[in-house]
């Protein structure tokens, strides 16, 4: 079963703590620029939206890397990058719609969510709720049990 | 501290050690070599010949820079044999113990059996004391056996020198391993108005005269000629491999595994002396060429200090320049193609010429001839295997276009079919 | 730090002028074809898209060349073409994914865009903002923030649910 990394933004408080731990556990340093979840603002409203990657199915990353650094590896539907093979060409980073690739100045290499394979530290460590990693059919139970208890309130 | 040993200072080896010392600066790094000169480009031999650079432009490196970044250069040395249960290097000036060793012992020149290959004014194309050699003798009527890519740019440059200059190929056509008859057909053009001799379909028999050369004899006809210069295919270096007991595959040369390490744990090689895989077919195949033998040197540096990096494949990638035009080719020819549903595109556009040939939707080989503008994207599509109807998808929808501006230079070769 | 030519394609209306200026810049020829950046047109669709070299932190370009002379400055990390070897056998042009190494062909040697050394002549030539020098991170901050915009805006009959 697919899991997605679910973010509900009503819950996300802005406490930027998945980025530290993110960035701790990929880069082993508290370096929010090398996260690869990053906490996007919506000042007018006062939202926190945190943007992870969203695994896309035919993902805008994959196509335009020229080097094929960039899989999408079917079985288990997550999209990689082989940072051996990785040019450092800023296709990827361009490319995303959602700002999500992001690129390592230090190394030279661009990097992105790699669901921690299969245990994303972002969601164990966000103390909210805002971000969870569950499959697609217990989100869509999840959103359907709050639509109901909304509409029951009403 | 872990000690590294490599033997040969080519384009492999260097980049090895550079790779190496790069990652740790603590490594002791040794490099052993037969050639008495820091590392050169050997890719430019022929612009050397010619005169279109100077003998100091072809050194890549200079003494001095082995010791700033602390490589222990031995010159001039040959290794006798390798003690892999010693974990030794035994050479004719002491043995050299090692924790990994990096085999980049290159290749040499193939010199085919025929009598009188060893007369004075026979020469072979490797080394910049070959060229040295050949400047020396003061070639006016040469020879040039083999239509490689080394052969086309050695009879160019002998002519460029002022010298009467023949083309032999065994074979039925010119540059046969990168390119196919018609592109071939089109450079032959070039090199026969420039003056050039071509002989195809003619095999060397002989090379005869006193005490020097003074003539060859084809399988069609006698040639008079002061020098022949051996351009007819190069044989890797794995003898000392062979007696440590290092696998050495069908092609013969080593054998080695994804990650350049050779059966002898420990022990790695890259460069012309393996044999690796073809990126686009991922079979066996022996690609001499400096860019994968600079990415092998990578690769297996990296591998030997513990990072795990797999070799992705050898790839054919050859330019060169034929009295100003330029010709390039890449990826694999019709013949590397037989038995597949090959679909040829060709186009002509003010006086340049390419042919892309595609499997199943996939460009998998491309010549080139006056025309290099561009054809890195066809390039990165080819190693990335991508599609015609996902480029085609992809150059039609505007948006997607903008994303992956990349691929349009390529639009400009594959709308002409 | 980390900053980057970056092309609007929508906005590039193929005029031109950002070759002449680097060709003047680099070359000290009024030649476009001399220009490290180069506009590939698509008449069919009307769009014109600027090549440039994209300053790869690993350069393809370097890893193929004959004569080992691109390097990366390392001090800047621009790539730097090394002209005093350079012997024109195109190689780096096969290996550039993005046509982005251009034949010099006054002095037959290969050269590609070195952002001028920090004031890209292109950019303060650009008519129309199609070509801009940015940092890479606050442009993604950007994208990322018009994001969270688009998910977090609620539909007006959702709105109207809450009340």
């Amino acid at each position: 079963m697919k899991k997605i990394l679910l973010i509900d933004h009503h819950r996300c408080v802005g406490c930027r703590n998945c980025e530290m731990i993110c960035s701790l556990t990929h880069e082993g340093v508290c370096a929010p620029s090398l996260s690869r979840i990053r906490v996007a603002r919506d000042e007018r409203e006062g939202w926190n939206v945190p943007i992870s990657c969203s695994m896309c199915e035919r993902p805008a990353c994959v196509m335009v890397c020229p080097v094929g650094a960039a899989q999408r590896d079917d079985e288990t539907g997550l999209t990689l990058i082989d940072e051996n093979r990785c040019i450092g060409c800023l296709q990827c980073v361009q490319a995303c719609p959602f700002g999500h690739a992001d690129f390592n100045p230090i190394r030279g290499v661009a990097f992105k969510c790699d669901r921690c394979g299969g245990d994303p530290q972002c969601a164990k460590f966000c103390w909210t709720g805002a971000i969870t990693y569950e499959t697609v059919e217990s989100a869509l139970e999840g959103r359907r049990q709050e639509t109901a208890r909304r509409t029951a309130a009403e | 501290m872990v000690s590294i040993v490599i033997v040969g200072n080519g384009a492999a080896g260097n980049r090895a050690a550079e790779i190496i010392r790069g990652y740790d600066p603590g490594a002791a790094i040794t490099m052993v070599a037969r050639e008495e000169s820091p590392e050169y480009s050997a890719c430019a031999l022929p612009d050397y010949l010619s005169g279109w650079i100077s003998r100091e432009q072809l050194f890549i490196k200079q003494w001095s820079d082995y010791r700033k970044s602390n490589i222990n250069i031995i010159s001039g040395v040959n290794v006798a044999r390798i003690d892999a249960g010693q974990k030794l290097l035994v050479t004719e000036q002491g043995d050299i113990s090692y924790d990994r060793l990096i085999l980049a012992t290159g290749s040499r020149t193939f010199l085919p059996p025929v009598p009188g290959h060893d007369l004075p004014g026979n020469f072979a194309v490797k080394t910049v004391t070959d060229i040295d050699a050949i400047m020396a003798h003061r070639p006016q009527r040469a020879v040039v056996v083999g239509s490689g890519n080394i052969g086309v740019e050695m009879a160019a440059s002998l002519k460029v020198r002022g010298c009467q200059v023949t083309l032999v190929e065994m074979r039925g056509q010119i540059l046969p391993r990168i390119f196919d008859p018609e592109s071939a057909g089109r450079i032959r053009g070039m090199l026969t108005t420039h003056g050039i001799r071509v002989f195809t379909g003619e095999e060397l028999m002989a090379v005869s005269g006193c005490d020097r050369v003074e003539k060859v004899s084809t399988s069609q006809q006698v040639i008079a000629c002061d020098t022949v210069v051996w351009a007819a295919g190069m044989k890797p270096e794995v003898e000392i491999a062979s007696q440590a007991g290092i696998e050495i595959g069908e092609l013969g040369a080593i054998k080695v595994d994804p990650f350049l390490q050779t059966n002898r744990p420990g022990i790695y090689a890259c460069g012309d002396c393996i044999e690796a895989v073809d990126m686009l077919t991922g079979m066996p195949a022996q690609r001499m060429l400096w860019p994968n033998a600079k990415r092998q040197g990578e690769v297996a540096g990296l591998n030997c200090i513990g990072c795990q990096v797999a070799y992705e494949g050898a790839i054919s990638l050859v330019t060169s320049e034929v009295f100003g035009v330029p010709v390039a080719s890449m990826g694999l020819t019709a013949a590397a193609l037989t038995g597949q549903p090959v679909q040829v595109v060709e186009g002509e556009c003010q006086g340049s010429h390419w042919r892309l040939l595609l499997v199943d939707d996939r460009i998998m080989g491309m010549q080139a001839i006056g025309i290099t503008a561009g054809l890195g994207a066809v390039m990165a599509m080819m190693k990335n295997r991508v599609l015609i109807t996902d480029f085609r998808k992809i150059v039609s929808d505007p948006e997607l276009a903008q994303r992956a501006a990349w691929y349009l230079p390529a639009g400009r070769f594959l709308n002409a079919g | 730090m980390n900053k980057h030519l970056q092309v609007e394609i929508d906005k590039c209306t193929g005029c031109g002028l950002c070759q002449l200026a680097c060709a003047v810049n680099r070359s000290q020829q009024f030649n476009p074809s001399l220009a490290r950046i180069k506009i590939h047109r698509i008449e069919l669709q009307g769009l014109n898209v600027p090549s440039i070299c994209q300053q790869c932190a690993n350069p393809p370009c370097a890893a193929v060349c004959l004569m080992n002379v691109i390097k990366k400055d390392p001090a800047t990390g621009i790539t730097v073409p090394g002209h005093n070897s350079c012997i024109g056998c195109r190689a780096c042009q096969l290996a550039c994914p993005f046509e982005a190494r251009t034949y010099d062909h006054i002095h037959d040697v290969m050269v590609n865009c070195d952002l001028c050394w920090g004031h890209p002549a292109c950019v303060e030539i650009c008519p129309t903002g199609a070509l801009q020098y940015c940092d890479i991170s606050s442009h993604l901050a950007a994208v990322r923030d018009a994001e969270a915009v688009k998910r977090t805006r609620v539909p007006d009959w959702e709105r109207g649910q809450h009340g």
